[in-house]
């Protein structure tokens, strides 16, 4: 199972990216929507988790393209702040689910494993 | 209309008077022609009677007849004499009768056939029943023909007959009824022009009286000031509905009533005037009124006193305050509702900012830290193990650097010193807070000791510090009916301390609240005692907090009153 993962801050996209595959996880990352190969390649991702607040594109208006090509893929969306608006928008789209920063890493793991099922044990 | 009916009742009025006067000068002149008529007719009478007795005396001495011969010859003579005559005037007779039993008999009358004989008791002939009854007199009565006559009436007594000489008073009228019915006519017709002559040059002075009124009505009853006006007695003459508003009375029960029922002395009493002073136009004058229900009422007044050629005219014009006040409280209190609002969300911009920046970098501190013990429990080489380490080494470093920054951002704002009255500084920051402590049912209480020299700082700075320390205090009570209290003290030679203290719960001891996400609030971001901080000591001063007894906790701020040293 395979999440993509876009997030710009180092500490944050290295620790997720270290801790994901000790619990099942393969992960490709990314620290801007501008560095991602066409969205073709990315054929293999089942769960995508990306920070709303990124440098260019925003983590919201790539959710929004990639559930055009993909409507099946469960997407978590980041934010350290979190407007009504934006509770609204993601409210709009069930594909979509808002986590707050700062959060725990098991709260993470048990978001990804609700939407996306438990990974396969190894 | 009211004004057209008076018009016509003076009209009216008018032409009673020509009318009575014209009929008293025509009764008086009627009187004196009656007089007139009736000494004629008694000098004719007089003159006739006479003269038939003389007849009746020569005709007895001359022939030597008997009385019954004499008294025919006499008649018959007179008789001849005055047949020949057609009396006097044109209803003026002489007239001879004699009684005979029950009746009269007339023996002569100059208008007219014979007459019947009349009853001696009847109503008609009364002059005549009076002569032949011996009466010497006059009358206005009925003949024997039922005319209404003036009458002169005396006995022949030679004859044993009576005389009368009348004459119709119909006849006597007739020159009045004349002279009333030509004056009458004139006068009506007088009447009738001056009547048109007042309403021409009277109607278009009533027209833009009117109009004048109703303008002033207007103008009156639409004004937002309550106008009064009073009589040189002190009552009450008129209202206008604001007026009535103000003082919560219907017009009329104020009307006629003193002016003191309202309003403490304006100039308007009875004796005022006399007073000078008294009565001089205030302008703009703040006095409180008093309402029907008893209820003191702030108005401000202005008194005009115009006087009229008889007596004087007190005008009153009442604002209301209250209402006036309301407004502008109102207003203030919008006003510092959505200051409070900038500054909380001030306050919430900074401390999302902060959030952000750090919240990253810390949430990725934990993940890394959570990899190194993993990696370290499944046996990981040295060289993943360093690596995840030199990671996390260089994320707190960034967060670090970001602490930095942050400090840098609130200690390197250049101060912007000025003069601080510090008890005035306490009082309006209690009258700024005291809302929002009411809202939540606690008591906001400010104090501040005499003789605290002003205090050198950045007013703007040192205020958002307690507003911090305030908003904290107001939070932090957990139980109905708290309190807070900031107070000002002299705390040593050229200090000051500035304390806000609350009655909530206190501080855990593990919790070090200068310190940056420290928060004991839900929903707080630790940044609040951080940032104030830094501006105390920017200050030179200091800040520390201590428990009370038996709960709550006392934050105090110490600074220097000459300011940061240089």
């Amino acid at each position: 199972m395979t999440i993509l993962l876009i997030e710009d801050d180092d500490a944050m996209r290295g620790g997720l990216e270290g801790n994901l595959p000790f619990d099942g996880f393969g992960v490709i990352a990314y620290a801007a929507v501008e560095d991602l190969p066409e969205l073709e390649a990315l054929a293999a991702v089942d769960v995508v988790l990306a920070d709303y607040q990124l440098p260019g594109e925003s983590g919201l208006d790539f959710a929004d393209r990639f559930h055009a090509r993909r409507p099946a893929v469960p997407m978590i969306l980041m934010t350290a702040h979190c407007s009504h608006d934006l509770e609204a928008k993601v409210a709009r789209r069930p594909y979509l689910r808002l986590l707050r920063k700062p959060f725990d890493y098991d709260e993470l793991l048990s978001l990804v494993t609700a939407l996306a099922g438990p990974p396969p044990s190894g | 209309m009211v004004t057209h009916r008076r018009l016509f009742e003076v009209v009216a009025a008018m032409a009673a008077v020509c009318l009575a006067s014209a009929g008293i000068a025509l009764a008086v002149l009627y009187e004196t022609a009656l007089d007139e008529q009736r000494r004629r007719l008694a000098e004719a009478l007089e003159g006739q009677v006479r003269l038939i007795d003389a007849i009746a005396r020569s005709q007895a001495s001359d022939s030597g007849l008997g009385p019954e011969s004499v008294k025919q010859a006499t008649l018959r003579q007179v008789l001849d004499a005055h047949r020949r005559s057609r009396g006097f005037g044109r209803t003026g007779e002489l007239v001879l009768a004699k009684r005979e039993g029950d009746e009269i008999v007339f023996t002569l009358n100059q208008r007219g056939d014979d007459l019947p004989p009349i009853p001696a008791d009847g109503a008609r002939g009364e002059p005549m029943r009076r002569a032949v009854a011996g009466e010497t007199g006059s009358c206005t009565c009925l003949d024997h023909r039922s005319d209404e006559v003036l009458a002169v009436f005396a006995p022949v007594t030679g004859l044993g007959m009576g005389a009368v000489a009348k004459i119709s008073l119909a006849e006597i009228r007739a020159p009045f009824v004349r002279a009333a019915g030509t004056g009458g006519g004139v006068a009506a017709l007088a009447i009738a022009i001056s009547a048109w002559l007042l309403a021409r040059f009277a109607n278009p002075l009533i027209g833009s009286l009117e109009a004048s009124e109703a303008r002033n009505r207007a103008i009156l009853e639409g004004a937002a000031e309550g106008i009064l006006t009073a009589n040189d007695r002190g009552l009450v003459e008129s209202l206008n509905p604001a007026a009535a508003r103000i003082f919560g009375y219907a017009p009329a029960e104020v009307v006629g009533r003193p002016m003191s029922l309202l309003l403490p002395p304006t100039g308007a009493e009875p004796g005022a005037a006399a007073l000078g002073a008294a009565a001089v136009p205030g302008m703009g004058r703040e006095v409180v009124g008093r309402r029907k229900d008893g209820a003191p009422r702030p108005v401000e007044i202005a008194v005009s006193d115009v006087r009229l050629h008889k007596g004087r005219l007190v005008t009153v014009i009442v604002r209301d305050l209250a209402e006036r006040r309301r407004s502008e409280r109102e207003k203030e209190e919008l006003r510092q509702a959505a200051e409070r609002n900038a500054r909380l969300a001030e306050i919430g911009a900074l401390s999302a900012k902060i959030v952000h920046d750090l919240g990253n970098p810390l949430g990725g501190l934990s993940m890394q830290a959570q990899l190194v013990q993993r990696l370290a429990a499944r046996g990981a080489d040295a060289e993943a193990i360093g690596k995840a380490v030199g990671d996390m080494t260089a994320t707190l470093r960034h967060v670090d650097a970001l602490i930095r920054q942050f400090r840098s951002f609130a200690r390197g704002q250049r101060l912007e010193l000025d003069s601080i009255d510090v008890a005035g500084f306490v009082a309006e920051l209690v009258r700024f807070w005291a809302p929002e402590a009411a809202r939540r049912g606690i008591a906001l209480r400010g104090r501040a000791d005499d003789g605290i020299a002003a205090l050198r700082a950045d007013p703007a700075k040192l205020r958002r510090v307690l507003d911090n320390l305030v908003k904290n205090a107001i939070e932090a009570i957990d139980e109905p009916a708290g309190e807070v209290r900031v107070e000002a003290h002299v705390a040593g030679p050229g200090r000051v301390r500035l304390s806000v203290a609350d009655t909530g719960p206190g501080i855990p001891p593990d919790v070090q609240v200068f310190r940056l996400f420290e928060t004991t609030k839900p929903d707080g971001s630790g940044i609040g005692l951080p940032v104030s901080r830094e501006i105390v000591l920017a200050h030179g001063g200091s800040i520390d907090y201590h428990p009370l007894e038996p709960r709550g906790t006392a934050f105090h701020v110490e600074l220097p009153i000459e300011g940061p040293a240089a």
